[in-house]
């Protein structure tokens, strides 16, 4: 009598889990075809084509490598995509995860993608703009200049090799990371996490990140947004961070917002900064020869347009 | 890596709980300019924050921070590196670095802000409130602080007089009803009180020129010291708690707030919201509005259920207390299309009562007329004598009740199967007990599709 009782309930969950394994499949096909359909017909725009995802899967993988890397005993972070590790492939997984993660990964894509067609459409050299060059030139802020002109001259190089350290991540990413990575180690038994974030707390100076030298920069260049935000000028790098610190947005919103189906966000955003209509005008058309610049009313106010933006977080927080 | 290569321009450290023990200038002025001590908690708020987070993450971060110096806004990038004790590798102080140093005069405060501010201070600081109709007569009064109860108890008996005839403004203010412009802002006294108090004056009713009514707000320039002392020692030898005393007027204040508050979101006074916000808002008004009634209810119930009650009689005009109870009501009625027709000026109908109580009965009827009447329809306030008796009488063109719902109209909680519309079921039954102590009655006659006839007897002598 016992025993038949538990031959039901074995069946009744054997039953439950080809229940809930049912449901799971149901929702990934739901999925499947809104997804599809967005990868399909987003040819154009570049905020998802088919090179955004590989450059996003790479950036994360070569995430996860420099983690592992840190895990060793010499304490190297080269970057290292060694798909042989089982290792970095399983972090990687792990980490893809993480929505935060994946769009600071896609605005650092998509930046460098933008800086490459404005090198070609008007020959903007993405790491030393004419900006970069006065502040080198100058005496007060040529160190700090350089140490953002090297920070971005990595930046660059490693995008072409799709390269991501965790020493280049800002601090709450970083932390958000590590606790993913403290977390997969934990659920597949994998050694080596605490040498390895001894190793990376060592390491990890945001000072040194680029995010944070280039904003530096900014902030030595005195309250002039429209010195600052004029592309051709600063150079798209130093062009996201004076958008985001202007228009007081994050810098991956303001990267996100330089993207040819974004430019309602880019004109209020730089109305927001406080420039006149027909300088956004000009700045859209600099960025978007093909397109029609967003009309911004004269009347909207900065406060107005940055209450806007601040309602429209692009998904981002 | 490349280090910073300029040396800092102050360095400081602060222990794992946020202590700064050790600063250089302009950080360790900074500081104290804050409110902090040396060593202390670190006052900087930003600076703080960005500490937390290092002992937080573990994590080396670099970041701008702000913060107010005296009529100067200081901004500055800080380097905060955490330390770890070289034994047990715990976290054990901060090393902060200032790498830059940009102190700029603050820029003013929005004026506009300001002023909105400071109204939103008044409002929550006011130890008075009133409403009032468009022409700054009184129809509500509210008072927590003990020395306006006198105030409180001329205005209440003086509702519907304008609020000036019981205040004193100090300044030059001209005619009788000066725009609320003028008065918004000054300065007045109250009797009973020491104390000067400052009018704010909030119209209602947006868009228009002309405001609908105002809300009354008197807020004390000192604060009373005695107060507190003399409930305390009261609080020995009291007598249980009641409804009407202890509990209404703990519970009105944050009733009326949340009506001024509903209200200025109705009236969308802090700016533009969409109209379902302002239905929401109009919902929580009207529910607070009903909440309040019924606290007065409950109160007033239990005064009259009292075996002590009494009412003080005097010489009142039936006819005077009649026009008043319709001025009050005015509003409310124009609002549904419903005339109120009184009694002429120079009719008197002299009896004996109790001015409040008698005006309260007046009040319910009519109140009760305007609500359940058809929009568009007359309501009637006759008076008659008869054996002794004053009568007034409120006539509605309503739907009148039959022989079993006027047996049951004046009991208690009675609703004659009404809900949702703001009523307690215990104003009737109030208004005859009230009516009943005073040595007179409180009747009706009505036939379905009738209307109603309510007649309140008072004695004449």
């Amino acid at each position: 009598m016992a025993q038949r009782t538990s031959t039901t309930e074995v069946r009744e969950q054997h039953g439950d889990l080809l229940r809930f394994a049912l449901r799971e499949a149901d929702a990934a096909l739901a999925n499947a075809g809104p997804v599809l359909a967005q990868l399909l017909s987003a040819r154009d725009d570049g905020l998802f084509s088919d090179e955004m995802l590989a450059r996003v899967r790479g950036l994360v993988t070569s995430l996860a490598g420099s983690l592992i890397a840190l895990t060793s005993d010499t304490g190297t972070n080269t970057p290292r995509r060694d798909v042989a590790d089982p290792r970095v492939l399983g972090l990687a997984d792990y980490l893809l995860q993480s929505p935060a993660l994946l769009s600071h990964c896609h605005a650092l894509a998509l930046e460098s993608q933008i800086a490459q067609r404005m090198e070609r459409q008007a020959a903007l050299d993405p790491v030393l703009s004419p900006f970069m060059q006065n502040a080198i030139a100058g005496s007060e802020q040529a160190s700090l200049a350089m140490q953002a002109l090297a920070a971005q001259a990595r930046f660059v190089q490693a995008q072409k090799r799709m390269e991501l350290r965790a020493e280049e991540l800002p601090g709450e990413l970083l932390f958000d990371v590590v606790r993913g990575w403290q977390h997969w180690s934990a659920i597949n038994d994998v050694s080596g996490f605490a040498p390895g974030h001894q190793n990376l707390r060592r390491r990890y100076n945001e000072g040194q990140t680029r995010a944070v030298l280039l904003s530096r920069l900014i902030e030595a260049a005195g309250e002039n947004a429209e010195h600052v935000l004029t592309v051709e000028h600063v150079g798209i790098a130093l062009f996201v961070s004076g958008l985001a610190r202007y228009a007081g947005i994050y810098r991956d919103l303001a990267t996100f917002a330089l993207t040819a189906g974004q430019t309602a966000r880019f004109a209020v955003a730089l109305c927001a900064a406080g420039l006149s209509a027909e300088t956004i005008e000009r700045q859209c058309l600099r960025l978007h020869p093909d397109l029609l610049p967003p009309v911004i009313p004269e009347t909207l106010q900065p406060e107005a347009a940055r209450a806007m933006l601040q309602q429209s977080s692009g998904g981002l927080s | 890596m490349l280090e910073t290569l300029q040396a800092p321009l102050a360095q400081a450290r602060c222990d794992r709980d946020g202590v700064l023990f050790e600063a250089s200038e302009p950080l360790a002025g900074l500081q104290r300019r804050c409110g902090g001590e040396m060593p202390g908690p670190l006052a900087i708020p930003e600076l703080l924050e960005l500490v937390r987070k290092v002992t937080r993450f573990g994590f080396r971060l670099s970041r701008q921070v702000h913060a107010i110096d005296g009529d100067n806004a200081v901004k500055a990038w800080v380097d905060v590196e955490p330390q770890f004790d070289e034994a047990d590798g715990a976290l054990s102080h901060c090393l902060i670095r200032v790498l830059s140093w940009q102190s700029t005069p603050a820029p003013r405060e929005d004026e506009v802000a300001t002023a909105r501010k400071r109204s939103e201070i008044d409002r929550l600081l006011a130890e008075f409130t009133a409403r009032l109709d468009e022409d700054q007569r009184l129809l509500s009064v509210e008072a927590d602080a003990p020395d306006l109860e006198q105030a409180v108890h001329e205005m209440t008996a003086g509702i519907g007089l304008s609020w000036l005839e019981f205040a004193e403004i100090d300044g030059k203010v001209t005619g009788n009803a000066p725009h609320w412009r003028l008065l918004d802002g000054s300065t007045c006294r109250l009797p009973g009180s020491e104390r000067n108090w400052r009018v704010r004056l909030e119209p209602l009713g947006a868009g228009t020129t002309r405001p609908s009514g105002y809300i009354l707000y008197l807020s004390a320039e000192t604060v009373l010291q005695e107060a507190v002392t003399i409930e305390n020692a009261s609080r020995a030898n009291e007598p249980p708690a009641s409804i009407g005393r202890d509990l209404a007027p703990v519970l009105r204040q944050p009733i009326t707030r949340i009506i001024a508050n509903a209200e200025t979101i109705r009236t969308r006074l802090a700016g533009p919201i969409a109209d379902e916000y302002s239905d929401y808002a109009r919902d929580i008004a009207s529910a607070g509005q009903h909440l309040l009634a019924l606290i007065d209810d409950l109160g007033d119930l239990e005064v009259v259920e009292a075996e002590d009650f009494t009412t003080t009689p005097e010489a009142v005009d039936l006819a005077e207390i009649a026009r008043r109870a319709a001025g009050i009501l005015s509003v409310r009625a124009r609002e549904r299309g419903i005339n109120i027709v009184v009694p002429q000026k120079g009719e008197t109908e002299p009896a004996t009562g109790e001015f409040r109580r008698v005006l309260q009965i007046l009040l319910n009827l009519l109140g009760n007329a305007v609500r359940y009447s058809p929009e568009g329809s007359e309501v009637w306030l006759c008076l008659d004598r008869e054996e002794g008796y004053a009568r007034v009488t409120v006539a509605d063109q309503g739907a009148g009740l039959n022989d079993e719902e006027q047996d049951k109209v004046f009991e208690k909680f009675e609703r004659l199967g009404r809900s949702g519309d703001g009523g307690s079921g215990l104003g009737l039954y109030i208004s005859r007990k009230i009516a009943r102590v005073m040595g007179g009655d409180l009747t009706v006659e009505s036939a379905p599709g009738q209307g109603a006839r309510f007649t309140l007897s008072v004695p004449v002598t």
